[in-house]
């Protein structure tokens, strides 16, 4: 009775130790022939918490991307450090085209100029493509004195400081984008950030704040209980039409999150051009970029050597702001 | 709207819901059940699976998972004394112990009935009264967080009978940990020793993690030799008739801490752990035999339970109504709501109202369904314990703290984190501090430090610091709740010192045996 | 160590580490700064009023369970000797092969004088297996690699 019990573990153990061999096997072959890229399910790590805009825009690329690529992509999440988490384990990652994370901006071009070591610098990402973005807008409650911006920008000019403004985290899209209007304007705010978007608009909407930055989902979704001043595109959004931009009224500022995804450095270039490839054929995809609109999200296609000098232009023009307000 | 409701209940009633309904909830409670696996992570990882069925099908299979993994955390907490999810946490004070007395499967027993009370209750609060709740939420602003974190902090007394002084200064070591990382306002990067790793903070679940399983695997071992090698397992009959009967003993209790979860579970921020926490300092504060809390008082399992599964209907009234998640699990399920084409608000209630009202019923049947899966489980699993050595558990238990940390955010620095927070954890535990103060104030410093600063920046906006701090009605409530809580034990302390302080002398002294290690 | 030389060491670590604590927040802006210099401060007055205590002969005293002190430290020293090489072999061979040899040398000093070492490899051998498999296959959440992955 004993002995046969025990047996039967051994036999379980072996089994166990032949399947635990396999996967081994699989990825020794798979690494030997990068020209077939891909041939095993790719990693897309978001640098946020499921649930979040990345996520769901994973999510939705999710099948797309299967097809366009032949393989299985899986979403992991690994949030920390507003994104530093992910991103400086990225530079880290094998330069194989198997790991791809989420690239935000301006989250990768603040954190390494406002951190003495973030773990990463905004060139060590290697971009991809850029597929779409969520334009950021200032609000006031829908009883407050201002009706414009000139409104609430005439009266912060008399009382600096006085009025508080909503929104999510420190040295974020949110922040920067309250620093450019300070920084065009000359006035003075207090930003009092909060720990995510939806404690920032509970923050707004229960009238602990005066004003709210905040992306335009939340916008679209609360409104009917606030004025919308400006919003951050360069032209009116299609969402929000009635909502006119900052640059007609004035200052030259567009404000918003970027979206699209990045590879280790030192990724040869044919696993980029394959990704790149593999996005644009989302992106182009009416179904998907229909059910993105939806959302309240701009679709954009930006290939590698576009977002490579996106970037670039965005650093030089956050790099002033933040140098004059002095937070670097 | 009646055909509303009735086409709502039809979609619940058919038998792939209720099918989707009893592996939801089996599933819960076992990631619940596996320390490091979350309610937020089982709903993360299914969402996609659900993006392919049918509204009504995918939501209920989601909020199954959910009610089940808050309640499935309650199994580890009685049976290692590890929080299978951090709203288990103040099951662990007095389940526990229950276990270690032989009372485990009544320990079980109790948290099942406890969470589908609680959970039930709590969906009737969402059914009913989600809208003025959702409104009232909004009031609480930064003061008022501060002050509940503050109110929070108090429960350090209930939770070290032994030394309110070694409560305390533990309380103070989580507050320190939890500065750890970048600042919330401003963005300086503190303590991190130029780690990339440490700038994240001492991530919550592995360090709750270490503080609770590996001291315990470590003590396990120490005393396997004189204290027998097995966990006794009391056999009774008709227990869950037993257990029903002593809780309808207490049904202030139980209304209270139902009560409590739901409206705890609203307020964006806190979720099941702050819910279960402040309910049980409720139920010591107002027991009359406070003393027996901390060794095996089944109306701390009770109240710890109703709270945290209450809280689940909580987070998602703001959620459903306002598009505001109360928890991070409600967040996720904020995502799935969104690719399913729902926007929360009105809406869901008028256009979406039969997919949301079979939603809300689903909830309902999901607490049911813990009754009969977690009686049937809790036996099976007190039994298995019985027969398993404390020694085979011990590294099967450390190699399941590795695992559990690693796959939160798959990142192996948390793995490193768990292992040392564990040693200084066993190390402290040593020097008497108990991990409960200390993961108290792991938990409530970051909500402690949120409020403070932002207040202060609110104080210096308007110019009154004194009137943001103390002018507000829901801050003077939290105020004064906060200097009962304080006061009531000194008062209480003192009267017993006056009066018949010799025999309360000697009580205390029979339970230091007793009490010994188990918090 | 009795009761009184553990409340004064931890007493001592703790205004150590309070000490540091403050004067490390001085490099931050002043709305990082505040929370943990209050903190700090709290710690470490309190850790003073447990040393005053103490020597005063009414510290705190909790007592732990009592028993073969001697051989109840070494099996957890042991134990935590093989939990630091075990996460220590974690970078260096992955957590698979890490997690292997960390459950079956674990199991080995804990089965002493119950079972033989063999069966600590078994045990190691199943229950990390399974759970290889579970995270690998049905969860997507690939074990992390070593040195030689």
């Amino acid at each position: 009775m004993l002995t046969s019990r025990v047996s039967g573990i051994r036999l379980l153990a072996v089994i166990l130790l032949a399947i635990l061999a396999v996967p081994g096997v699989v990825f020794a072959s798979g690494e030997a022939e990068s020209a077939d890229y891909p041939t095993r399910a790719i990693s897309y790590v978001i640098p946020f918490n499921p649930g979040g805009q990345s996520d769901v825009t994973a999510q939705y690329q999710k099948p797309y991307l299967e097809e366009a690529l032949g393989v299985d992509v899986v979403i992991r999440h690994q949030p920390g450090a507003g994104g530093a988490l992910a991103w400086s384990n990225l530079v880290k990652a094998r330069p194989d085209g198997y790991t791809i994370t989420g690239n935000n901006i301006p989250h990768i071009i603040i954190q390494p100029m406002v951190r003495d070591n973030a773990g990463y610098t905004t060139d060590q990402l290697k971009p991809v493509y850029l597929f779409q973005s969520t334009p950021i807008g200032l609000a006031v409650a829908a009883d407050s004195p201002f009706d414009t911006l000139q409104d609430l920008i005439d009266y912060a000019a008399d009382h600096p400081g006085e009025i508080t403004v909503s929104g999510s985290g420190t040295h974020t899209g949110h922040h920067l984008a309250i620093l450019q209007l300070q920084y065009l304007t000359g006035t003075e705010f207090t930003y009092i950030p909060a720990t995510g978007a939806a404690p920032s608009v509970a923050s707004f909407l229960g009238g602990h704040t005066q004003a709210l930055m905040a992306n335009s989902n939340d916008l679209l979704a609360h409104a009917d209980e606030m004025k919308i001043l400006a919003i951050g595109t360069t032209e009116r959004f299609r969402a929000l039409p009635d909502v006119p931009t900052f640059v007609e009224q004035g200052l030259d500022m567009t404000a918003g999150i970027d979206r699209g995804v990045a590879v280790p450095p030192e990724t040869p270039d044919e696993i980029v051009a394959t990704l790149e490839a593999a996005f644009d054929e989302v992106s182009a995809n009416q179904e998907f970029v229909s059910e993105m609109e939806d959302l309240g999200f701009v679709i954009h296609s930006m290939g590698a050597d576009e977002f490579a000098a996106y970037i670039d232009r965005k650093s030089s023009e956050i790099e002033t702001v933040l140098r004059e307000l002095g937070e670097i | 709207m009646s055909t509303m409701l009735l086409n709502a209940l039809a979609g619940v009633l058919d038998p792939v819901s209720l099918l989707l309904i009893t592996l939801g909830v089996s599933a819960g409670i076992l990631v619940g059940a596996l320390p490091g696996l979350t309610a937020t992570m089982a709903i993360a990882l299914l969402v996609p699976f659900t993006f392919g069925m049918s509204p009504i099908h995918g939501l209920v299979l989601l909020g199954a998972i959910y009610s089940g993994a808050i309640y499935g955390g309650s199994f580890s907490a009685i049976l290692i004394n590890t929080p299978g999810t951090p709203s288990a946490i103040a099951t662990t004070f007095d389940g526990f112990p229950m276990a270690q007395k032989g009372e485990a499967y009544r320990a079980i027993v109790t948290a099942t009935i406890a969470s589908v009370f609680g959970g039930v209750v709590g969906v009737l609060f969402l059914i009913f009264l989600s809208p003025p709740l959702a409104r009232a939420s909004l009031s609480f602003g930064p003061p008022e967080y501060f002050w509940l974190a503050a109110f929070g902090l108090t429960i350090i007394a209930a939770v070290s009978p032994r030394s309110t002084l070694k409560g305390l200064i533990g309380g103070g070591i989580g507050l320190l940990i939890s500065t750890i990382g970048i600042a919330p306002i401003e963005g300086s990067v503190r303590y991190s020793f130029g780690t990339v790793a440490l700038q994240n903070g001492i991530s919550l679940i592995p360090a709750l993690i270490g503080f609770f399983c590996i001291p315990e695997v470590l003590r396990m071992v120490e005393e396997s030799h004189q204290s027998g090698t097995v966990i006794p397992y009391k056999r009774q009959r008709n227990m869950v008739r037993r257990v029903f009967l002593r809780l309808l003993r207490h049904p202030w209790l139980m209304i209270r801490s139902s009560v409590l979860g739901t409206l705890i579970g609203i307020i964006p921020g806190a979720g099941g752990n702050i819910a279960g926490l402040v309910s049980y300092n409720e139920a010591v504060r107002t027991s009359r035999n406070r003393d027996s809390f901390g060794t095996g008082n089944i109306e701390g399992v009770a109240a710890s339970e109703t709270a945290n599964n209450a809280s689940v209907s909580g987070a998602l009234i703001p959620m459903l109504t306002l598009g505001v998640p109360g928890a991070p699990p409600a967040a996720v399920l904020f995502g799935a709501l969104l690719l399913q084409g729902m926007r929360p608000g009105a809406e869901l209630f008028t256009a979406h109202g039969t997919i949301t009202y079979a939603f809300l019923f689903s909830l309902i049947l999901a607490n049911l369904a813990m009754l009969p899966l977690g009686i049937v489980l809790g036996r099976a699993v007190a039994r298995l314990m019985q027969k398993v050595r404390v020694q085979t558990m011990a590294p099967l238990i450390i190699f399941l703290s590795m695992v559990g940390s690693y796959s939160i955010y798959n990142n192996v620095a948390d793995i490193y984190t768990m292992v040392a927070v564990g040693l200084g954890a066993h190390a402290l535990r040593k020097a008497g501090f108990m991990p409960g103060p200390i993961v108290l104030g792991l938990i409530l410093g970051p909500i402690a430090e949120q409020g403070l600063s932002q207040s202060l920046l609110m104080g210096r906006a308007s110019g009154s610091l004194a009137g943001v701090f103390f002018g507000r009605p829901i801050s003077l409530i939290l105020i004064v709740l906060t200097v009962v809580s304080v006061a009531a034990p000194i008062v209480v302390q003192w009267r017993e010192r006056h009066g018949k302080g010799g025999t309360l002398k000697a009580v205390h002294q029979v339970q230091d045996g007793r009490r010994e290690d188990i918090q | 160590m009795t009761q009184r030389t553990r409340n004064l060491l931890s007493a001592a670590v703790l205004v150590a580490v309070s000490v540091f604590w403050y004067l490390s927040a001085a490099d931050f802006r002043p709305l990082s700064r505040i929370f943990p210099r209050v903190v700090a401060a709290i710690v470490g007055i309190s850790a003073v009023v447990l040393a005053v205590l103490t020597i005063l002969g009414h510290g705190p005293v909790i007592r732990l369970a009592s028993g073969d002190a001697g051989e109840r430290h070494m099996r957890s020293g042991t134990l935590m000797g093989a939990l630091v090489l075990w996460t220590a072999l974690i970078p260096v061979a992955g957590l698979l092969l890490a997690s292997l040899v960390g459950v079956a040398v674990m199991g080995a000093i804990t089965f002493r004088g119950h079972h033989g070492t063999g069966r600590a490899i078994i045990v190691a051998l199943v229950s990390v297996g399974a759970f290889y498999l579970l995270f690998q296959m049905v969860l997507h959440v690939p074990f992390p690699v070593g040195l030689f992955g």
